[in-house]
């Protein structure tokens, strides 16, 4: 097969399993290439990347002209109730309307705020790993990864412990239709059911906290709902849809990619196990490694001439930050892990205006994470001849599941 | 008299959010996506205090404006 048709299939076996080696020939031969297949334009060299994040010209109100297409063709149904959902979300925000929502939202995840939150979410992640047993073979997805960031977010929004199970299900049925399953043909009905579930639970929720605020994040939004109309009522629940389903998925899958990556290298994480202060470096270099996010989709908004390509209003774009991440031209050595490296950021949360709100939040809770499985766990590694099974998604990066054999160690907190 | 200060943004942190150029325009700007003060120096006013502490790279820091910068 030649090249170009090889890499119209964005979810190839060998593309989900190795998207650095897949968008990295691509970034090397064709770095703005124009996908048949997703009808879209791929972008894979960090400059031109970087360049898009930051050019209010790649638009991020995807759900808008997708929602115009559906009537266009007469295909209105009951997943229009998401839709309707989805283009309240920040991340579908074009200005001015994405300004005045994020300021609002991010009092709760800057980088002091979250801060405050370290000592719980310690406490999480011991108490996930308390009941593993001496030693043996655990999924660290199901265990940890999948539990920590759920937790956390439900307790921030005012979720109560008791109903944190129903949101698993939602998550995953929405999870398919935004990052895009592959082949997946039940996925909007299954995402309409899940959404519509979700938002009756939270509309009972904010009900709630408005006629008995507390210290969590819906009270927050619902105080700025009802002073001077600063959040209408449905933004404040696409919101809380949001920051749930955010709070999800990507976090998980950084926790878990990472865990991978340091199971594979045991003089690493003994570094790291001997010296927890070089966590913070690590999980950056681990997000520019291996992040969470393959992808982030735009959606022209003008005409524009863009690195010699002719780029039309509407037009998809996918910015394969996987592959800019790993960009020889800003990375010396790019496929190693090196937790030292003094190079460009990577663009795992983006850049610009959409840059990821709950970045703080997912570095604090990664670096957490990885604290608390090395002082507890050692000798991680993969059981010999487990295959690794990759989500069939286009814009995230996430293990189905992570079978670790490790031993306790005796040191305990 | 009220002291002045200077507003600090390290670049090589930036990530260009416009997380404080929407909550101080006065003091702020973007230019080719990294922030940037708009003036050498100023008043440390709640809205300046609030845009440092919400960027999320901690990319920003105030200094008074009586010191020389460190380096440029």
């Amino acid at each position: 097969m030649n090249r170009s048709a090889r890499h119209e299939e964005l979810l190839s076996e060998e593309a989900v399993r190795d998207p650095y080696t897949f968008f990295g020939e691509l970034r090397e031969t064709e770095p703005v290439a124009y996908n048949q297949r997703y009808r879209s334009w791929v972008i894979t060299r960090y400059s031109d990347v970087s360049a898009a994040f930051k050019d209010p010209r790649f638009g991020s109100d995807r759900i808008t002209p997708y929602v115009e297409q559906r009537r266009a063709q007469g295909r209105q149904d009951a997943s229009d109730a998401v839709f309707d959902i989805l283009s309240d979300w920040l991340v579908f925000k074009d200005p001015p309307d994405h300004g005045r929502l994020r300021r609002l939202v991010n009092r709760a995840f800057t980088p002091r705020a979250v801060q405050q939150m370290e000592g719980r979410i310690e406490e999480i992640a011991e108490e996930l790993l308390a009941d593993l047993p001496s030693e043996g073979v655990a999924d660290l997805i199901k265990e940890f990864a999948y539990p920590l960031p759920a937790i956390v977010i439900a307790e921030m929004l005012g979720v109560p412990a008791s109903d944190r199970g129903l949101f698993k299900q939602w998550s995953d049925d929405l999870g398919a239709l935004v990052f895009g399953g592959l082949e997946d043909e039940g996925r909007h009905e299954r995402a309409t059911g899940g959404m519509l579930e979700l938002v009756e639970y939270l509309t009972e929720l904010i009900d709630r906290y408005t006629q008995e605020p507390a210290d969590n994040l819906i009270s927050a939004l619902t105080r700025s709902r009802d002073e001077g109309d600063a959040l209408s009522q449905s933004e404040v629940v696409a919101t809380c849809t949001l920051l749930l389903f955010g709070g999800h998925e990507t976090t998980t899958n950084l926790i878990g990619n990472s865990l991978l990556a340091l199971a594979e290298r045991p003089e690493l994480r003994e570094e790291l196990t001997a010296d927890p202060d070089l966590l913070r470096p690590a999980v950056e270099e681990l997000l520019r490694f291996d992040g969470p996010a393959k992808a982030v989709v735009r959606v022209m908004v003008d005409d524009i001439a863009f690195a010699g390509r002719q780029l039309q209003r509407n037009d998809r774009v996918f910015l394969v930050t996987a592959a800019a991440n790993r960009d020889p031209r800003e990375f010396s050595r790019p496929d190693e892990i090196d937790i030292r490296r003094d190079e460009a950021q990577h663009l795992g949360f983006g850049l610009g205006a959409h840059y990821c709100l709950g970045a703080p939040l997912a570095r604090m809770e990664a670096v957490v994470a990885l604290r608390v499985i090395f002082r507890h766990l050692a000798e991680l590694r993969l059981p010999d001849g487990h295959d690794l099974h990759w989500h069939p998604v286009l814009l995230n990066r996430g293990l189905a599941e992570l079978p670790l054999a490790y031993r306790r160690s005796e040191v305990r907190a | 008299m009220t002291d002045q200060v200077r507003v600090r943004v390290d670049p090589s942190r930036c990530v260009g959010s416009g997380t404080c150029v929407a909550i101080a325009p006065d003091d702020l700007e973007l230019l080719d996506g990294v922030a940037r003060a708009r003036r050498a120096a100023t008043v440390l006013s709640p809205e300046l205090q609030d845009a440092v502490d919400s960027c999320p790279v901690e990319a920003l820091s105030i200094e008074p404006a009586s010191e020389q910068p460190r380096e440029r």
